[in-house]
């Protein structure tokens, strides 16, 4: 009887690490962003949040840290990337480069990802309508920054806001009306 | 009734409002002090009430429970400026995470060893001397349901005895053993509906819940009574207060800010302690 028990426990905690292995590697993708010397494309990369600095006094005081004091989290940078790269994938390796964390969920179904968090700034911390909004050469694309694919000297802007685009230059919503 | 126990003996208010004030501020605190104290609390308590080795067996129990609960919460929750590594998916594992997720698991555990010293105490006769004249129906709910569980369990087992001495659960393969333990269950289940309309129809029988009824219970309101309350609630008043002032203050996003442990920090721990020990110092009283 003491034996079964055992057995059972030893398979109970097997399935568990599978159960976590499982959750822990979801949303893995197959394909990385590859680090080629060899690439001849650049574009450029900067993440601010400038907005949030007007609402700096509202935020609770361990967010307010957080911001820059010029709103700039990655200044303009020139990066080179490979022929196929999409928006995301430079975002998270130069993030990655400067140690910026960056928090996604990714919804394979439609190979797109959603970007929650840069620098421990997520979406909603200034108001239901805030959030990171991506903007390639002057335009917000409608669809998530991972099918964005990069075309040689693209301008690629991170952005917060906190008003759904419109305090950024957005006026997708404001069309809509 | 444990009669050994100080708690026990008390009036059911004072057993309510000590467990409602645990189990508040377990869930509320996180400070991993305040999380130490009602764990050992909590523990030592069991202990006292089940013996040693039951309370072992329970932690042992709970052990996996808590590492899960630890581990589950990395894997969804990347915030936090602490990046240790990355995981699989892309998103950062950072140590703010994993110590969210360690306090919030010995919350859980911590949490669900109050509960189980809830049940010892806190018996069904105690829950109708509380409510049964405010709420008839609600206590009478509470308690059958409260009894529901061990219960069903107890006959259960009696069935699947029955069954075995009769030679039919142990033999035939696992198909065989599903289908006897499925009767089981079956029956067990009618067993506890028809229970149910009974005591229902037998408390309807007795009058309960008609208007005029009195209550019958055994708990006196004491001298004794009224300090331990006085001292519950002289515990909830200041340690409500020290909370409100952000005392036992611990958060962990985007980094881990702790309240400072000065002179009003200790005496809000201290005094934590103090209230989760309370039945310890109980049971050394006498009558």
């Amino acid at each position: 009887m003491k034996r079964l028990g055992k057995k059972r426990l030893a398979l109970a905690s097997a399935l568990l690490l599978i159960l976590l292995a499982g959750l822990l590697l979801h949303g893995t993708r197959t394909r990385r962003a590859q680090t080629d010397a060899a690439a001849e494309n650049v574009c450029t990369l900067s993440v601010r949040c400038d907005t949030l600095l007007a609402h700096r006094d509202e935020l609770d005081d361990e967010l307010a840290r957080l911001i820059p004091a010029d709103g700039v989290l990655l200044a303009e940078t020139t990066l080179a990337f490979t022929a196929g790269e999409t928006v995301f994938d430079l975002t998270q390796r130069a993030l990655r480069a400067q140690e910026i964390p960056m928090e996604f969920s990714s919804t394979p179904f439609y190979r797109s990802v959603y970007v929650e968090g840069i620098g421990n700034l997520y979406e909603f911390d200034c108001g239901a309508l805030s959030g990171w909004m991506y903007r390639v050469n002057g335009t917000f694309p409608s669809y998530g920054s991972s099918r964005c694919t990069l075309s040689p000297g693209d301008r690629v802007e991170w952005v917060y806001t906190c008003d759904l685009g419109a305090d950024v230059g957005d006026d997708f919503y404001v069309r809509q009306e | 009734m444990n009669e050994r126990d100080g708690l026990s003996r008390r009036h059911p208010l004072v057993g309510f409002l000590f467990f409602a004030l645990v189990l508040g501020f377990s869930m509320c605190l996180l400070h991993p002090l305040s999380l130490l104290s009602s764990f050992c609390g909590a523990l030592s308590y069991l202990a006292a009430l089940r013996g040693a080795p039951a309370a072992r067996r329970t932690l042992l129990r709970l052990l996996p429970l808590w590492l899960l609960a630890a581990l589950l919460n990395p894997a969804f929750n990347h915030a936090g400026v602490t990046v240790l590594a990355y995981l699989p998916s892309g998103n950062p594992l950072t140590a703010e995470s994993l110590r969210f997720g360690l306090a919030a698991a010995g919350m859980l555990v911590a949490v669900l060893l109050w509960f189980a010293c809830c049940t010892e105490v806190m018996t069904e006769d105690k829950l109708l001397c509380l409510f049964g004249r405010a709420s008839p129906a609600l206590a009478l709910t509470l308690s059958a349901a409260l009894r529901f569980v061990p219960r069903f369990a107890a006959v259960f087992r009696a069935v699947r005895e029955t069954q075995r001495v009769n030679a039919a659960a142990e033999e035939g393969g696992v198909l065989a053993r599903f289908r006897s333990g499925a009767a089981a269950f079956s029956s067990v289940t009618t067993w506890a509906l028809e229970h149910g309309i009974e005591t229902a129809d037998g408390m309807r029988g007795r009058g309960y819940g008609l208007p005029g009824r009195t209550s019958f219970s055994l708990y006196v309101f004491t001298a004794r009574d009224r300090r331990v309350l006085s001292w519950l609630l002289f515990c909830a008043a200041g340690l409500l207060t020290l909370a409100l002032l952000g005392r036992f203050s611990w958060r962990c996003f985007p980094r881990v800010v702790r309240a400072p442990l000065d002179a009003p920090g200790v005496l809000a721990q201290l005094w934590y302690l103090a209230l989760c020990l309370t039945p310890l110092f109980l049971r050394g009283e006498e009558g």
